[in-house]
């Protein structure tokens, strides 16, 4: 392992749940921001190839250490862990909506569900899946909603690019929306 | 004759969605009179059972009737009309948007189960380091303190309010006397915090802990960040 490596490894380690930036570590490590880019390839691709409980993920521009899916069952039964933490039905339709129509306001959202998103929209701010992104300059001047680096790091999306376009989407083909 | 209760559906659009599904309706060539009378046996039905119609439901069955009625009338065009306002999206085109983002909401829902199957920790700081001199020192509480506020922060809606608000300590410890009666002998810290609410309420329930302690009605362990209590009567009897 070249030095580089390791430094940047130490970093992201200490770094925990927080993560770290792509342009931070280039600042600690005092090289370019794409040797940076190319020692992340080859330490995810190490952790890959030797079996490792770890694995490094990325949100945007920031990195971090996770454990890797396989081995959540003992984890989780170490950890005492109760069922996750679930997002509810309206919850990820009124997120989706967001996501993809950004920025939008409540009364855009509301009419795609066809239901009052007022409390659901707030509690999405409180978990910090979406923010105020300015208002919008019709009359009212209604507030604009946008999400958050939180939501791609809890859909774990690099971007939002990760997702399939709207429009790709296969329209009414398969009905497995209800279940078969 | 309908199985799934109005419970399960997220709101008109869903249900509209699925009984156009369960029917077989053509959604890009929808007949309208067809899923205006689904709809309202269903609501029906619903009734019926004794569920709770929410109005939602309702103004939706009304826009279905007043699409269907403006689609009878033949509508004359007027060359340049100053006052022509943007269409409303017709109910087809909700109806996609909505299965849409139906089905982005499925994607959604199976990435964020894998997501939270990877676990980590917490960022290493500094204080980590430090040597523990003796038992527990005041900034142990005082941690714990910090992780409860964290948490508070979390689950806290947004809002922003000012009040006035004059809390006791002894009030505060009186309230708690009663309150661990409930609890196991032993219980943590943040089981007593599970129900406060504000930051006020959060400072004058650790005052009280602390007071509770000085009058040894209360004991505590530290493990690990996380402060045990335990109530002083259970050990004698």
């Amino acid at each position: 392992m070249s030095k580089l490596k390791t430094k940047i490894e130490g970093l992201i380690y200490i770094a925990g749940d927080e993560g770290i930036t792509l342009q931070q570590l280039a600042e600690v490590t005092h090289v370019d921001i794409l040797d940076v880019e190319k020692e992340i390839t080859e330490l995810q691709s190490h952790y890959k190839n030797n079996d490792s409980a770890l694995m490094i993920m990325q949100v945007q521009d920031r990195v971090k250490l996770v454990t890797v899916d396989d081995i959540y069952p003992t984890l989780s039964f170490y950890l005492q862990l109760k069922s996750t933490r679930q997002l509810s039905q309206s919850a990820l339709e009124t997120l989706a909506i967001i996501a993809y129509k950004q920025p939008v306001t409540r009364n855009q959202i509301e009419s795609i569900r066809g239901v009052n998103c007022d409390l659901m929209i707030r509690k999405l701010l409180s978990l910090d899946l979406i923010v105020e992104a300015g208002r919008e300059s019709t009359p009212g001047r209604p507030i604009l909603y946008e999400i958050t680096p939180d939501f791609l790091d809890v859909f774990h999306l690099v971007s939002l690019d990760d997702l399939p376009r709207w429009e790709s989407l296969s329209l009414s083909e398969s009905d497995d929306l209800y279940g078969g | 004759m309908f199985t799934i209760t109005i419970e399960q559906f997220e709101g008109p659009l869903d249900l509209m969605l699925y009984l156009i599904k369960e029917k077989k309706l053509d959604l890009f060539d929808l007949d309208i009179s067809q899923l205006i009378t689904q709809y309202q046996l269903y609501l029906e039905h619903m009734q019926q059972q004794r569920f709770e119609i929410a109005t939602e439901y309702l103004s939706e069955l009304a826009g279905l009737i007043e699409y269907k009625s403006k689609k009878l009338i033949p509508t004359v065009k007027a060359e340049f009309d100053p006052e022509i306002q943007e269409e409303p999206l017709s109910i087809v085109d909700r109806l996609l948007a909505y299965e849409q983002a139906k089905r982005i909401s499925l994607i959604l829902k199976d990435r964020y189960q894998k997501r939270m199957q990877h676990l980590t920790k917490p960022a290493s700081t500094l204080e980590g380091f430090k040597t523990p001199i003796g038992g527990h020192k005041a900034a142990d509480l005082y941690r714990a303190f910090d992780k409860v506020m964290v948490r508070l922060k979390i689950s806290q809606p947004f809002e922003v309010k000012t009040t006035n608000k004059e809390l006791s300590i002894s009030d505060r410890v009186n309230h708690l006397r009663r309150q661990i009666i409930s609890l196991q002998p032993v219980f943590t810290l943040d089981e007593l915090f599970a129900t406060t609410h504000d930051v006020q309420e959060l400072i004058v329930t650790f005052l009280a802990i602390l007071d509770m302690i000085r009058l040894n009605e209360l004991s505590f362990t530290i493990d690990d960040e996380i402060v045990y209590l335990q109530r002083r009567e259970y050990e004698q009897a």
